[in-house]
């Protein structure tokens, strides 16, 4: 589903945290975000959920308007999204099945169907057989491997990444990388990575906004970022990137 | 050495009065007698009555409370922060003020009055309506503190997928179930321990009968004593409930996060429920004014009279345990945060002295404090603070630790390896950086040994008497009109307090 946020700007009383942004991703497209910290990521990512109307600006998914300047017009759970969070935000009341499914309960799948689903989710991330255990009990990995499930089990249009990678060791890290490569070239779920990151968050996309003290500083190709930019922050993730081969 | 003290001291008014206790059971000459007393069938009754009581209360509280604390904490009903605060305002005074109230207002002579509703009032059913309503304040405010603790990236990965009314359902609520279980623990406790709503409205209670072998014609204190085994064996069971079911859990998730969570819009609705809630604490406040209306029948005039210097001792004995209640609280609070050595079994100690009905405790102070070596504290304010201290130093230890809990213990160790020694350390460190929830905790020890009946009625010395004590003793034989007063002067003394502290409170919060 494409994803457009035209000219959106985001304020907490008088404080400008975004001004005036403006990006599109088309269907199936992964779009990296990048920042540095209190440049505005979150609130992006909270307009593009529908948590936070835009102060100025629209949102539209899929060509449907749905904020609006000060106005949220279709919540959160109509908006047929999944994010992953930087802590997973897994329910430590449910078991690993009762995550995975409590969303397609709330979308009206029937409970059998849902099971289904959900145990072809988990076999299809390496965690066959763990339905029933506790989201307390598993390692690290295996949390992480659920908060991928939970979110791509509901077959969403628009997948968000909150930082998901940001907490976890380097091996760890590149198996998930493997693994949503592997699961987003499967669909054509949009997907919008947050991270600070850039040599990570380049190996899942291969464009790149940054985020610069609100404003959008750079659009376009990892491969495009000009060494002389005017935005310092561009100019380090140009040269992070170039480094890295 | 700081830490020793503090648990020296917690242990000498809460655990030394249960061994004194069964010391002075297992001692007593006439132990076969007191064994028959405890089988005989009249009593057993009167126990099964009097936990009917308690448990169809905590019912009643939880059907009120956990609605409200929904609506109140997590919705945008009209003026939520001042209907919550009226709300509460009925869980700080004696339980019996209030029924005195709803007396003034259905009891036969009153302008409401009939036979059928003083029927209603004067019953069982009564007792547990006046009870449930003035403690449903509780399951409110943990409600409240239990939906604020879930952390927010929680309720967001559930409001993606799901609409608020599910998500409360499935997500929030369970959550906060282990602060809605503590409250119903405390509910179900607070209701045990009632001495003045039954006796008020003539309802036969197991606590009463301990009473009564105390405070009458009927004295008889080796009776009493054996008569507090049983509720002993509860106030275990809730301990036990409280560690199995709750535990830790019951203060970490009382850590209210950094910012308020976004309320639920109410949508259409929210006019008519916010006028259904009004309404509804509205009626919960009826009785306060029907006092202030019947003392205004010359009531007034003679309060000084009537009160004596009860308000004095109120505020003496107020200020003084929950001063103690707080210091010992900022030592195993922060230790309790901390999971150090000893901190969960004082924690549990403390929990106990709470649970246990308020009988138990103050023949148990009875026992440890009534001898010739230890004539200063039992003859004085001395043994009445400590009374208060053993059964709320919870409020000072669960404030604290569920404020130090939040902060990172890496401040602590940061100052400890600057050189800074204990005391520097709380004094410089921990204190100020908690200083809300100091002041929160003093007021919380405050209002309730304000309010406190239950605990005090069975041991203060002659002379010593609080105001609450004084309106219980006169409810008998005194004229309506003077009891209304001071009723009302007690309800004023409470909202002084809580004025006072809230606006410091507040304050604090701006700087």
């Amino acid at each position: 589903m494409r994803v457009s946020l035209e000219n959106v700007s985001v304020s907490y009383g008088a404080e400008p945290v975004l001004e005036g942004v403006t990006l599109a991703l088309a269907a199936g497209e992964v779009l990296a975000i990048l920042g540095a910290s209190g440049s505005g990521k979150s609130s992006l990512l909270r307009v593009v959920m529908g948590f936070v109307p835009p102060t100025g600006g629209r949102v539209l998914l899929g060509g449907e308007l749905v904020s609006d300047a000060g106005r949220v017009l279709r919540p959160p759970e109509e908006r047929n999204l999944a994010v992953v969070f930087q802590d997973l935000a897994l329910w430590p009341h449910l078991d690993v099945q009762g995550n995975l499914a409590f969303g397609l309960r709330a979308k009206g799948v029937a409970r059998d169907d849902a099971r289904r689903r959900s145990d072809d989710m988990l076999a299809r991330v390496g965690l066959g057989g763990m339905q029933r255990r506790s989201v307390g009990e598993l390692s690290g990995g295996e949390r992480q491997r659920v908060a991928i499930a939970r979110a791509l089990v509901l077959e969403p249009d628009v997948v968000l990444l909150d930082e998901p990678l940001s907490n976890v060791d380097i091996r760890l890290q590149d198996e998930l990388l493997e693994l949503f490569a592997a699961l987003f070239g499967e669909r054509e779920s949009s997907v919008l990575h947050v991270s600070h990151d850039p040599v990570t968050a380049r190996r899942l996309a291969s464009r790149v906004a940054i985020l610069d003290q609100g404003h959008l500083a750079y659009l376009g190709e990892f491969s495009a970022i000009d060494p002389e930019h005017e935005s310092p922050f561009v100019r380090l993730v140009g040269r992070l990137v170039q480094a890295s081969g | 050495m700081v830490f020793a003290l503090a648990a020296l001291c917690l242990l000498s008014v809460a655990l030394l009065p249960l061994l004194a206790l069964l010391a002075q059971l297992l001692g007593s000459a006439r132990l076969p007698q007191l064994a028959a007393l405890l089988g005989s069938l009249r009593l057993l009754d009167l126990l099964a009555r009097s936990l009917g009581l308690a448990l169809a209360t905590t019912a009643l509280a939880l059907l009120v409370g956990v609605p409200l604390g929904v609506l109140l904490g997590r919705t945008d009903v009209r003026g939520r922060h001042l209907v919550f605060w009226l709300h509460a305002f009925p869980l700080f005074l004696p339980p019996f003020l209030v029924a005195l109230g709803w007396f003034q207002l259905l009891g036969r002579d009153a302008p409401w009055g009939s036979a059928l509703g003083a029927r209603l009032l004067f019953s069982p059913i009564g007792v547990v309506l006046v009870q449930g309503l003035v403690f449903s304040p509780v399951v409110t405010s943990l409600t409240v503190l239990g939906l604020r603790g879930v952390d927010p990236s929680l309720e967001d990965a559930a409001r993606v997928v799901a609409p608020p009314g599910r998500v409360m359902r499935r997500v929030l609520l369970p959550l906060a179930r282990p602060a809605i279980a503590f409250a119903a623990l405390v509910v179900f406790a607070l209701s045990l321990s009632e001495l003045g709503v039954p006796s008020l409205l003539r309802v036969r209670t197991y606590p009463a009968a301990v009473f009564t072998r105390l405070a009458s014609a009927r004295y008889a204190p080796g009776e009493a004593v054996a008569l507090v085994l049983p509720l002993l064996a509860v106030a275990l069971l809730l301990l036990w409930l409280e560690r199995r079911v709750i535990g830790r859990r019951s203060f970490a998730s009382l850590g209210a996060r950094g910012t308020a969570p976004r309320p639920l819009a109410l949508g259409r609705a929210r006019e008519l429920v916010s006028l259904g809630v009004w309404a509804f604490v509205a009626l919960g406040l009826l009785p306060l004014a029907a006092l202030a209306w019947e003392a205004r029948r010359g009531g007034l005039a003679a309060i000084e009279q009537w009160a004596g210097a009860s308000p004095w001792q109120s505020l003496v004995v107020g200020a003084l345990s929950a001063s103690v209640i707080t210091a010992l609280g900022l030592v195993l609070g922060t230790r309790l945060a901390r999971r150090q050595r000893w901190s969960a079994s004082l924690d549990a100690l403390s929990v106990l002295a709470f649970v246990m009905p308020a009988a138990v405790l103050s023949l148990g102070l009875v026992a440890t404090f009534h001898h010739r070596a230890t004539h200063f504290v039992y003859a004085t304010t001395a043994i009445m603070v400590l009374g208060m201290v053993a059964r709320y130093s919870i409020f000072g230890v669960r404030t604290l630790a569920a404020s130090v809990s939040q902060s990172p213990p890496e401040l602590e160790q940061a100052a400890a390896v600057a050189g800074a020694g204990y005391l520097r350390r709380m004094l410089r460190v921990v204190l100020p950086m908690h200083a809300r929830a100091v002041l929160a905790a003093w007021l919380l020890a405050m209002v309730f040994t304000l309010r406190d009946l239950d605990t005090l009625v069975s041991f203060y010395p002659p002379g010593r008497e609080t105001l609450p004590i004084r309106i219980f003793t006169l409810e008998a034989n005194g004229p309506a009109p003077a009891l209304a007063a001071l009723a009302t002067l007690h309800v004023a003394l409470t909202a002084g307090v809580l004025a006072l502290g809230g606006a410091l409170l507040w304050s604090w919060r701006r700087r």
